[in-house]
């Protein structure tokens, strides 16, 4: 968080509600921009965009009036857990058969059988 | 010149032709499915109708119907679009429109011209008719529900293959066509009936549920399993060469090509040599291209260059042949050869080596001596092309060699040469007819080459060439039927030994007792390889075949599908081949291999880029500057007079199916050779 | 009505020798010798002035077809055949007179065969006809025997031989290219025309081809004069010609009469009228299997010859008379012949081999009314698809009784369709 930031929000922010990992949400308590309030998100660690999960997703972008939290809360078993995007990351998903996972991986047809001595 | 209409369009067209053709001239299409240039009419399809006046008031089969002057043709009046959406009708109502599941589809004629001339619905509310596949081998697979009964199979078996196996039996709706008795087509061309298929009844068994046409990367290239240079179309997914289709030139092989240039491309996906090797401490080690190049660039600097040796195999590449060429040169190498097999051609007039009739020009001949080879076997399209001449009539065709059935009728003077020399003093019948021939032609092949005495068979066929007036004016009837794809390209190159140099037997017997220190062989298989053992061995190609095993170093090559390439054909015309698919693993372009061991040796050779080779090439040889042409030969002095051991000529090919090492590494191939012998088809056969 | 002086084939019914002696007796072989002497030219001329309309079925002027042979043979010999693969349903004409009167025909194919430059004929049996083949054997035999046959045949100095084949049981090899390529050895596929083959026939030379009645009637006609031979009959239809009455008739009888004779003439007179007398008729196949069907209405009236059936939509065919009484379920009798249409279909050309299928099964749902009125107009329309499009006559020939049994009996269909889907047809 910049200093600019963090005065502003200092200033300006009124707290909404914590997600569990931790992001802070804010309502901009004076003017509006655009017609509508200001909602802003102070993240915890690294910014990421793609941290904040889907029930504060839909209210920082004005899809609803409130956070989604009490619906999140009754999450059904199915549902995963959110995740940041994690292209890029150590932790990014690969195919099997890629050379982080052994390089293991099925015959395709445009294989073709390699000579080897003896 | 008869004057026709068509469709209010006036047109004059050469006396003789059909009026499809005419309208195919007028730029009419005319829908067909039986129909086909190169065989025979059949006019049973019957959707190619038009109406025609004067004439009786129904539609005509235009394909069948000669054009006569004045004749008014409509080939989009209401009549005949009625017609041809009956025929279509008719053609549907027992097909069983699998088009999802059918191989042909994407390609299909029947699927095409439903479209164009069909109706979207069926008014047929009965059972359709189903029809028991056949087993015709392992190239082609049959679903002759699909059949409609085209006739093109039975007529191309009939009058191109020359192998009468394919017949149809039953009538009406219970018409099947077939072998009538169970077996494998024996036809070196039988792949051929594949396209010739307007439908999906006849697909390539290799091929099936592989790929889609429309998914497929079409490259035309050039066909180097055998030395006629057929033009092909490589089809091809990603890495994977999925198959070979003809590709049309009347001056080399029509619309056909062999089974083996067809079915062999799985034998691209095997044994492939993929990264350099170096033997250390006797086994063969997977290295860097650096220190593969470096091992074998300070070998070849250590030793004594008379003590070095080249043999490039039958599928070398010109580029590389020159390549090596050169980099011999600049070591002062004599040793060099392009002759694996040993056949004492080369070095005299261009002529001396060259199907100088050309194939095209087989057309104009009216008499065929043939000898030492099998042009069956050794190049199966230009044995078609020979069929071809024979059915035009007036022509007569005899063998000195192995009395084989070459699918037409040919006199059988003898084995040796001995039966040559008898026809060149005139004791023998045939003679005569060549004599009264207008253009007589002879073929000599390998067969009666690649013996020890080949250069004295060479000089017999030369005095007979000579003797039979077959060198007269504008007609070169000598002939010599090249088995390899890259023989002509290396002669023409001179990769022939050089002043005190020896060659292939040399090279071998040379190796054999430590006289030569270091083989480089260039995609050389086909030589007696345990005669390597001693020497130090270069094996650059893209199979692990007869070479590699003795190889010390090996540098892995692109196939032939793999790079842009250039060949000669037997008849001295120089095509270039495209890369479909790029070499595997670490493989690289032969002659840049060639280029890169150059700048170790600190020989640089003076190209960098494939245009540089090509423009080095035609200051080598003028041919290669005349891509896709035949330069005609002046004659000139070859062969060598002696006598010739009366020893029989025998074909070098005894098996068709395997000669080279993509053939002998395709599966397909390796069944077709066990069929071939007799060892599988047999149990499914319906005598048994 | 034909006087007994004017018949032909005087021993149709086999009451007198069918070898030699009895033919010549009965006049054949008589004067062969002079009337080949009177050259090529005179009795091609004579022929066509006959009137001779072939008796196979086609009705193509006789003298004319033999005139298209070259003049001059290019080298290739010249053949006449003969077609006696006589399959049409109804018909057996051609049997009797080979049976009977086999050397008519004999002596017709070395006049014949003299006339368009033939040194050899060729017979193509039908394989059903095995005593046939043998008396006709017999008769080739005798005429070599007595030097009628063979070099100088009758002193004329003419060579000419004979050949007998027999067939194997196809109807699709009475069509003449099919039995060209039949007597090559080969499967009896029509040929595509042209060339035609008088051009290129059998083994590519120069050949016609002529039903057994036609060459069997030429030495006749060429010794009465084909004067005699046009004023029988009407103008373009001259001539006698064997009538086979089949059917619901009290005496069914191969007779010989006059062309364009009254259908019912002919019936009462010589097969002793119809099963129930005339009232009792429903319909006639006037022409063989091939020719569509006439309802009692036209055949009331109607002339048997080539072109009066022709004005009323049907055909003269091989003059093969099929009477049908009112017993007879019609659709089922169509249906049969479209069964036979569709086993007899060579499978050469598209619209014949899938369309007589087709046609045969949808004419078996008909029989039982298993169908819908608008497959009647499917079913026509099919019938015009194949009709004109394939190689030879056979698809024609399974389009047309179909055609004529839609033309004429529509009502009869479209009832049994209502009567099975539970219409009203019942009260109709």
């Amino acid at each position: 968080m910049s200093l600019g930031t963090f005065i502003y929000t200092l200033v300006n922010g009124d707290l909404v509600g914590t997600d569990e990992f931790g992001n802070r949400y804010y309502r901009g308590r004076g003017r509006k921009l655009n017609g509508r309030e200001r909602r802003w998100v102070v993240y915890r660690g690294k910014v990421e965009a793609s941290k904040v999960p889907p029930e504060w997703h839909a209210w920082l972008h004005h899809t609803v009036d409130d956070p989604l939290t009490e619906k999140a809360a009754k999450a059904r078993a199915w549902q995963m857990e959110h995740q940041p995007n994690l292209t890029g990351s150590p932790e990014a998903y690969r195919p099997a058969g890629h050379e982080y996972k052994g390089g293991q991986r099925k015959r395709a047809t445009g294989d073709y059988e390699a000579w080897s001595p003896e | 010149m008869p004057k026709l209409t068509i469709d209010g369009e006036e047109i004059e067209v050469e006396a003789g032709l059909t009026v499809l053709q005419a309208c195919e001239l007028a730029g009419k299409e005319i829908p067909r499915f039986c129909y086909h240039e190169r065989l025979s009419v059949a006019g049973n399809c019957r959707m190619c109708l038009v109406e025609v006046a004067p004439g009786p008031p129904k539609p005509a089969a235009s394909c069948a119907l000669p054009v006569s002057d004045g004749m008014t043709i409509k080939t989009d009046s209401e009549m005949v679009k009625k017609a041809r959406r009956g025929v279509m009708e008719f053609l549907l109502i027992n097909h069983p429109l699998d088009c999802p599941i059918c191989d042909q589809g994407g390609e299909c004629d029947l699927q095409d011209q439903a479209m164009g001339y069909g109706t979207d619905r069926s008014r047929f509310l009965e059972n359709k008719r189903a029809v028991e596949d056949k087993n015709l081998g392992p190239l082609i697979k049959t679903i002759m529900t699909r059949c409609i009964h085209c006739t093109r199979c039975i007529r191309f078996a009939t009058e191109i293959a020359g192998v009468p196996e394919m017949g149809a039996t039953g009538r009406g709706e219970h018409m099947e066509v077939g072998t009538y008795v169970e077996k494998a087509l024996t036809s070196e061309l039988s792949g051929n009936m594949i396209d010739l298929c307007p439908v999906g009844a006849l697909t390539s068994k290799p091929y099936a549920f592989t790929a889609r046409s429309w998914e497929l990367k079409k490259t035309e290239s050039v066909d180097v399993l055998d030395a006629v240079g057929a033009n092909i179309r490589v089809d091809a997914r990603g890495p994977e060469v999925m198959r070979v289709l003809p590709r049309n030139n009347d001056d080399v092989n029509e619309e056909w090509i062999s089974d083996k240039s067809r079915f062999a491309c799985d034998g691209l996906k095997r044994q492939r040599l993929d990264k350099p090797y170096l033997r250390k401490n006797g086994k063969l080690q997977p290295v860097e291209w650096n220190e593969a190049l470096a091992a074998v660039g300070a070998k070849l600097s250590k030793t004594d260059s008379k003590k070095i040796a080249a043999i490039a195999g039958d599928m070398a590449d010109c580029e590389s042949m020159l390549a090596l060429r050169d980099l011999m040169a600049s070591l002062g190498v004599p040793n060099l050869d392009c002759r694996q097999d040993g056949a004492k051609i080369g070095g005299g007039a261009r002529s001396g080596y060259l199907f100088n009739t050309s194939i095209a020009g087989i057309d104009d001949a009216d008499a065929l001596l043939i000898v030492g080879a099998n042009p069956r076997l050794e190049a199966p399209v230009l044995n078609a092309r020979i069929r071809k001449r024979y059915l035009m009539g007036g022509f007569k065709a005899a063998v000195i060699g192995e009395n084989v059935d070459l699918t037409y009728p040919a006199a059988h003077l003898g084995a040796g040469p001995d039966s040559l020399s008898r026809l060149i003093s005139g004791e023998d019948p045939f003679a005569e007819v060549l004599k009264k021939a207008e253009r007589p032609m002879l073929i000599v092949g390998m067969g009666a080459l690649t013996r020890n005495d080949g250069a004295a068979v060479l000089g017999l066929a030369r005095k007979a060439a000579e003797t039979f007036g077959m060198i007269d004016g504008d007609w070169n009837g000598f002939n010599v039927l090249h088995t390899a794809a890259s023989r002509v390209g290396g002669l023409d190159l001179g990769f022939l030994p050089g002043e005190g140099g020896r060659d292939t037997a040399g090279i071998l017997s040379g190796a054999d007792s430590g006289d030569i220190e270091v083989v480089y062989l260039l995609g050389a298989d086909e030589i007696d390889t345990s005669k390597l053992d001693k020497a130090f061995v270069v094996y650059q190609g893209h199979h692990g075949d007869a070479g590699a095993h003795v190889a010390d170093a090996i540098f892995p090559g692109a196939a032939y599908t793999e790079k842009s390439a250039t060949y000669v054909n037997t008849e001295g015309r120089a095509q270039h081949g495209a890369l479909a698919v790029f070499p595997p693993g670490e493989a690289k372009e032969d002659w840049a291999i060639l280029r890169a061991l150059s700048a170790v040796l600190n020989k640089v050779l003076p190209f960098d880029t494939l245009a540089q080779v090509r423009s080095k090439l035609a200051e080598a040889h003028p041919v290669f500057a005349h891509i896709d042409s035949v330069i005609a030969e002046p004659w000139g002095d070859f062969g060598a007079d002696g006598a010739a051991d009366p020893a029989p000529f025998k074909s070098p090919i005894d098996n068709f199916y395997m000669t080279d090492p993509i053939s002998r590494a395709s599966k397909t191939m390796a069944e077709c050779t066990a069929v071939a012998r007799g060892e599988v088809l047999e149990q499914t056969g319906t005598d048994g | 009505m034909l006087q007994d002086q004017d018949r032909i084939f005087t021993n149709i019914y086999g009451f007198h020798d069918p070898g030699l002696a009895g033919a010549r007796s009965r006049g054949d072989w008589d004067g062969t010798r002079d009337l080949i002497a009177k050259g090529r030219d005179w009795i091609i001329e004579e022929m066509k002035n006959s009137g001779l309309r072939g008796r196979g079925g086609a009705g193509f002027g006789t003298g004319l077809k033999w005139s298209f042979m070259p003049k001059e043979s290019d080298g290739r010999p010249h053949y006449l055949v003969v077609n006696a693969d006589e399959g049409e349903p109804g018909t057996c004409k051609d049997r009797e007179i080979m049976r009977h009167d086999p050397h008519k025909l004999v002596e017709g194919c070395l006049i014949a065969g003299f006339a368009m430059g033939a040194h050899a004929a060729y017979i193509y049996v039908r394989g059903e006809f095995y005593r046939e083949t043998e008396a006709l054997q017999r008769a080739i035999d005798e005429a070599y025997e007595a030097k009628l046959l063979g070099v100088d045949a009758c002193s004329s100095g003419w060579t000419m031989d004979v050949y007998v084949h027999r067939g194997m049981g196809a109807y699709i090899c009475g069509e003449e290219t099919a039995l060209i390529e039949s007597l090559e050895g080969k499967k009896g596929q029509p040929r595509l025309k042209p060339p035609f083959p008088a051009n290129a026939g059998l083994y590519g030379c120069p050949t016609t081809v002529n039903n057994v009645e036609s060459i069997a009637v030429a030495p006749t006609i060429l010794r009465r004069g084909a004067e005699w031979f046009a004023n029988l009959g009407k103008p373009n239809n001259t001539g006698t010609k064997l009538f086979n009455i089949s059917g619901h008739v009290e005496h069914p009888c191969t007779v010989e009469e006059e062309m364009s004779i009254p259908l019912k003439t002919l019936i009462e007179k010589h097969a002793g009228g119809v099963r129930g007398g005339w009232d009792n008729l429903l319909a006639i196949i006037p022409g063989g299997a091939s020719v569509p069907v006439l309802p009692k209405s036209i055949c009331d009236t109607v002339l048997m010859d080539f072109d009066s059936l022709r004005e009323v939509r049907s055909g003269l065919g091989t003059a093969a008379v099929m009477v049908m009484d009112k017993s007879t379920d019609i659709v089922a009798a169509i249906a049969r012949l479209s069964a036979f249409y569709k086993h007899e279909s060579c499978g050469q050309c598209t619209p014949c081999r899938e369309g007589t299928g087709w046609m045969s099964r949808v004419m078996s749902r008909m029989v039982t009314g298993d169908a819908t009125v608008e497959e009647i107009d499917i079913l026509e329309q099919v019938t015009r698809q194949v009709e004109g499009h394939t190689i030879c006559a056979l698809g024609d020939a399974a389009a047309w009784p179909i055609q004529g049994l839609i033309r004429h009996f529509r009502g009869e269909i479209e009832d049994r369709i209502k009567r099975k889907s539970g219409g009203g047809a019942r009260a109709a």
